[in-house]
């Protein structure tokens, strides 16, 4: 107790020295919890986006489809098997139809993304969120995709398609719908129909997609073996791999980032002990006379320099804490973002991960970090002779 | 019994390729409440000898006995329990820690000799060298004279064996040095506490009952 009393009156001798050597703990550990709340806020948003925008919780293909691409081809589908119909029924779940699209309205074209859509399509895509102008019964257009082509509901279009057979195809429609979505693969190059006119159009024997909804995300990797003899299965976690793989970069790069503030941040709070322990080596001298043990003069100043980094932590939590629960709230808008094509399926609300644990690890982190920092100081302090240090200058 | 007896002491330091003998064969017997200085020129060995019998610091040959103990192959550990139970120490420079009271710093002496600061008793050692209104006040709210009593006041609270006081009186003006002197010696007489003063300073030879002349390391007289 006596010694966090004196090391707290000594922290407050050179108030403006610690506060600055203590700005660096304060946005390393601010910028470690933004950090990763904004990637895990990713993660999230990603893994969202794909179960309810794209795949489900597992998602089947037809043997032959290609793995990845952005391209949609129909010359390999094929009738859903009987076997797999018949083990579907246990589980929600829906067919789609994907294909490559030319949308054409008036002199204006463009290629797009066709999504055939089942009526039942809601119950493994829900649609809460999305803002609707017009109907779902016909043709609904993404809303990015409608403005470049100038489209809105009561618009006559042709669709343009190849078919499963490698003839072209058309169909003219009126749009029944513009949907905005805030995910950029649908609101910037979706064109949304019914899954029978779909299947018309391009004469598939059978969806690209069957896409299930489950209880728990957690079960997805074994009904994905479990369903994945006849067709091609893959989870939503593979299904967005790539971009979580990205994440991942990101996540070390912010770890790189906040090491090398806490490093910084570390050689600052060293300096300031080497500096306290210089200028008062004759009250350390002193004090061992009077019959302070080494290993005491050896806490005071690790005492100093954690407080000097709880003190850090606990300021950068807040900001970083407050920052983070703050966007976790409100989110952040990334709707400029789809705004350069991307077709990329994520939610242009990103909500940060917000959650007490990086908040704790964050003034743990900060007062570790200065405690180690002052280690070599206060080893140096401790190891004094009494005699020299007592009559320094 | 003498409390301190010092047998044929030597200190040896080590300076550059060689060492340097900054005491040599010192035999001396200090008995209990004795109020004595050790003089001489600079680099005569007074303070080398203050940090031997202050138990700062180990000889490199001979025997120091404090109270019959030999001192002299002790550890730094064993001899920081030593000092902060026996020795009390009055520094040139007051040596005040700047962020504590004077109450404060009269209590680091008890707390770090393991002991239980009493309120009462610190206060009655500032009352004893006359600061009853400066309890609460900072060092650097004080004067050098008064710094000095509060330094003293540190050292008697525990009420020590032995008071170790290096040149008290160097960093303070001649009425300063006086008062301060008189105010130990008076201590000296009603606690019996053993004062060692090193100094050149003629007041303070003139107040002890004895002083120890060093030239060179070595004792060359006693008056």
């Amino acid at each position: 107790m006596f010694l966090a009393q004196l090391a707290l009156k000594n922290l407050l001798r050179n108030r403006r020295r610690n506060v600055i050597t203590s700005v660096a703990v304060v946005w390393g550990v601010a910028l470690m919890i933004l950090g990763f709340g904004f990637v895990d806020g990713l993660d999230e948003n990603v893994i969202r986006s794909q179960i309810d925008t794209q795949s489900g919780h597992v998602l089947l293909h037809p043997p032959e489809y290609p793995e990845a691409g952005l391209s949609a081809p129909v010359d390999v589908l094929e009738p859903v098997p009987e076997e797999l119909a018949e083990a579907l029924r246990d589980y929600t779940h829906v067919e789609r139809l994907r294909f490559d699209v030319r949308l054409v309205s008036g002199p204006e074209s463009i290629r797009a993304v066709g999504i055939g859509l089942s009526d039942s399509d809601e119950e493994v895509f829900p649609r809460e969120g999305y803002t609707l102008d017009g109907s779902w019964d016909g043709l609904v257009l993404g809303a990015r995709l409608a403005r470049l082509i100038g489209a809105s509901p009561g618009t006559p279009v042709v669709l343009q398609v190849r078919t499963s057979a490698g003839a072209i195809n058309a169909l003219s429609f009126e749009v029944a719908g513009v949907v905005t979505t805030r995910n950029p693969a649908i609101d910037n190059y979706a064109v949304l129909l019914p899954l029978d006119t779909a299947m018309e159009l391009v004469q598939a024997p059978g969806p690209s997609d069957i896409a299930l909804r489950l209880e728990r995300r957690s079960e997805a990797p074994a009904v994905a073996d479990q369903l994945g003899s006849a067709w091609q299965t893959e989870t939503y976690l593979e299904g967005a791999a790539d971009l979580l793989e990205i994440n991942q970069v990101r996540r070390r790069a912010i770890g790189f980032l906040v090491f090398m503030i806490m490093a910084i941040a570390a050689t600052g709070i060293a300096n300031t002990v080497i500096m306290a322990t210089y200028e008062r080596t004759r009250e350390i001298g002193t004090l061992a006379a009077l019959g302070m043990k080494p290993g005491d003069i050896r806490k005071l100043f690790l005492i100093e320099g954690g407080t000097m980094g709880f003190v850090a932590g606990v300021l950068g939590a807040c900001l970083g804490g407050a920052l983070n629960l703050y966007w976790a709230t409100t989110g952040i808008d990334f709707s400029k973002l789809a705004e350069s094509g991307t077709a990329l399926a994520f939610d242009t609300t990103l909500y940060t991960a917000f959650s007490w644990g990086p908040v704790i690890a964050g003034v743990v982190f900060g007062t570790g970090v200065a405690s180690l920092a002052s280690l070599y100081p206060a080893n140096w302090a401790a190891r004094l002779d009494p005699a020299t240090a007592v009559r320094a200058d | 019994m003498p409390i301190l007896s010092l047998n044929d002491v030597g200190k040896r330091y080590p300076l550059g390729e060689g060492f340097v003998d900054a005491l040599q064969g010192v035999t001396l017997d200090i008995e209990e409440g004795e109020f004595l200085a050790f003089a001489g020129p600079s680099g005569s060995g007074k303070t080398t000898l203050l940090n031997l019998v202050g138990c700062l610091d180990s000889a490199t040959s001979g025997t120091i006995q404090l109270d019959g103990r030999d001192i002299s192959k002790l550890s730094r550990s064993e001899l920081g329990d030593l000092r902060s139970e026996h020795v009390g120490f009055v520094f040139q420079s007051f040596n005040l820690i700047p962020v504590l009271s004077a109450m404060e710093n009269v209590e680091v002496a008890l707390r770090l000799g393991g002991r239980e600061p009493s309120k009462e008793r610190c206060e009655k050692a500032l009352v004893d060298v006359g600061l009853k209104e400066q309890l609460n006040k900072r060092p650097s709210q004080m004067s050098g004279g008064q710094q000095q009593r509060v330094a003293i006041a540190r050292a008697l609270v525990k009420e020590p064996r032995l008071v170790i006081a290096d040149e008290p009186t160097a960093n303070l003006d001649s009425k300063n040095g006086e008062q301060v002197l008189d105010l130990m010696r008076a201590l000296n007489e009603e606690q019996g506490a053993t004062f060692l003063f090193s100094t050149h300073d003629p007041i303070v030879m003139e107040r002890v009952r004895r002083t120890v002349k060093l030239r060179d390391g070595r004792v060359i007289s006693e008056v």
